[in-house]
């Protein structure tokens, strides 16, 4: 699992300790069903560009 | 009443846009201090154009099916010279200088706005439990959450304060209270609907659309605020034959009350009743979708926030804690999140070789109580803001419209719902065959005691 403190300490958020402490399991949770999804892409899956956005009126 | 019923009797001159106002506005006052549906009552402004609305109609104009209804906006919308707050305390005192393209669009159509409804603290969130302006109220069961991020919408219509409240919907913010208060809820396809003017969320997720009290009064609209012409389903629909009805039978779309699975199934009898072909779909894992769903949503949610986080101290727990957790994703995972919503939405377009359009549950169960934060679902323990929007949130990324329509009431005696889905930019589908449907179930239909 990643190291939430690390991150975060990583990126100067400033997010207090206790927070990452409180938001570290939902994190977990959703890596551990997003990783394998991102290690399942190829080269060849392209990003979905700003979504439609060529239908956006204004 | 509805809009269209409302909008009869206004030709008919047998009610004035002014009556109809005042009746909205002796509501509010008689009822949101018990459900602080509204943030901001514009009652001046409302009566003085109703009474323009009026003018215009004795004089022969008419801008159409919008002219002289009251209505409302989430209080994320833009009003010019009407503070807009977002439900929170950075914009507590917000005041635009400008209307946002939807109100301009409203103004065009006739409509007569009553004010501003509440939300979840910056529309990121499903209980409208809002810290700065209170808890919006259930019009079922005060001590029941409304739903959200749009819950103050749902409890107006539905408690006759307004016949159309505009709601955005980012992961469910508009079918979430619609199921849960029992109205209908629209959320278009995405790009339908300009957001300029509107306070973001996702900016590659936000949706904006109507709360309602009928499939039509939606489509009404939708048609004032977008592109689309001719999708009011007609008075009378009859058949849906030649309609291809799916039911997907995936896993999690049957870990809802057994309430909810009936809704489906009692829809699912009538479009067959009604000559559709109802047929048995299966569609990829919601579960990775949303998962995929919720990394773009934080990384976005965050990007629109960030400037303000340092002030801590402005921001409820539940909204600063999802903040915190979005500056904590890498722009690789963003990045490979919308790589992935690319490749699931080709997966998911699949279905559209077998069905016109889908029904599937709409929230897993009926509202829970403000402040309860489990629910149970087949004797399983599990976080309410997870299962409320296991099948609304993946709706988002693929940008399909989607609906959601009454389908009774639970055992406890609270609203639940279904939602109807078609591909992109079918809304015209979409409301022919929810209204179809909304016609043949009378039953569903109820208002809550006390309120009707």
């Amino acid at each position: 699992m990643a190291d939430w403190t690390k991150i975060s300490e990583g990126f100067e958020t400033g997010i207090p300790a206790t927070q990452i402490e409180a938001i570290r399991g939902t994190l977990d949770v959703l890596e551990k069903t997003f990783q394998p999804l991102v290690a399942a892409l190829t080269p060849e899956d392209d990003t979905a560009t700003p979504f439609n956005a060529e239908i956006e009126p204004r | 009443m509805t809009i269209v019923e409302a909008g009869a009797l206004l030709r008919a001159r047998k009610v004035s846009s002014l009556e109809l106002t005042r009746t909205c506005l002796q509501r509010i006052e008689k009822f949101n201090p018990a459900f602080n549906a509204f943030i901001t009552v514009t009652r001046e402004a409302a009566e003085k154009r109703a009474s323009e609305m009026d003018a215009e109609l004795t004089h022969g104009i008419d801008r159409g099916p919008m002219h002289g209804i009251p209505i409302a906006y989430k209080d994320l919308v833009f009003t010019k010279s009407v503070r807009t707050t977002a439900g929170s305390k950075l914009y507590a005192d917000f005041v635009p200088d400008h209307d946002a393209r939807i109100v301009e669009q409203f103004d065009a159509a006739g409509a007569v706005s009553v004010g501003k409804t509440g939300l979840h603290e910056l529309a990121y969130g499903i209980t409208s439990t809002n810290p700065h302006f209170g808890a919006v109220r259930n019009p079922w069961d005060r001590e029941a959450i409304p739903g959200g991020s749009s819950g103050g919408s749902g409890t107006a219509v539905v408690a006759g304060m307004a016949f159309m409240a505009i709601g955005t919907d980012t992961g469910g913010s508009i079918r979430i209270p619609a199921a849960f208060c029992g109205c209908v809820g629209l959320k278009p396809t995405y790009g339908r609907v300009s957001k300029a003017g509107v306070f973001p969320l996702g900016f590659t997720l936000d949706h904006i659309g109507p709360l309602a009290m009928s499939v039509r009064d939606c489509a009404i609209t939708f048609e004032a605020i977008s592109d689309a012409r001719g999708v009011v389903p007609a008075a009378e629909i009859g058949s849906l034959k030649g309609v291809r009805v799916g039911i997907p039978e995936n896993t999690i779309i049957n870990r809802v009350w057994p309430e909810v699975k009936r809704g489906v199934k009692a829809f699912a009898d009538k479009a067959a009743a009604l000559g559709a072909t109802v047929v048995a779909v299966r569609l990829p894992e919601f579960a990775e979708l949303n998962a995929v769903a919720r990394v773009i949503l934080m990384g976005e949610a965050t990007a629109a926030h960030v400037s303000n986080l340092g002030k801590r101290e402005m921001f409820g727990t539940d909204v600063l804690a999802l903040l915190d957790q979005g500056r904590l994703i890498s722009a690789v995972d963003y990045v490979n999140a919308q790589r992935l919503r690319k490749k699931m939405t080709a997966q998911f377009n699949a279905v559209w070789k077998q069905a016109d359009c889908l029904i599937i549950p709409g929230c897993p169960t009926a509202a829970p109580k403000i402040g309860q934060n489990r629910i149970e679902i087949d004797g399983v323990d599990d976080d309410v803001r997870l299962v409320t929007t296991s099948l609304m949130r993946g709706i988002n990324a693929l940008g399909w419209p989607a609906l959601s329509l009454p389908s009774g009431l639970a055992d406890n005696g609270m609203p639940v719902g279904v939602q109807m889905l078609a591909r992109a930019g079918s809304e015209k589908t979409l409301l022919h065959v929810g209204a179809a449907l909304e016609d043949a179930a009378p039953e569903f239909k109820r208002l809550p005691p006390g309120l009707a």
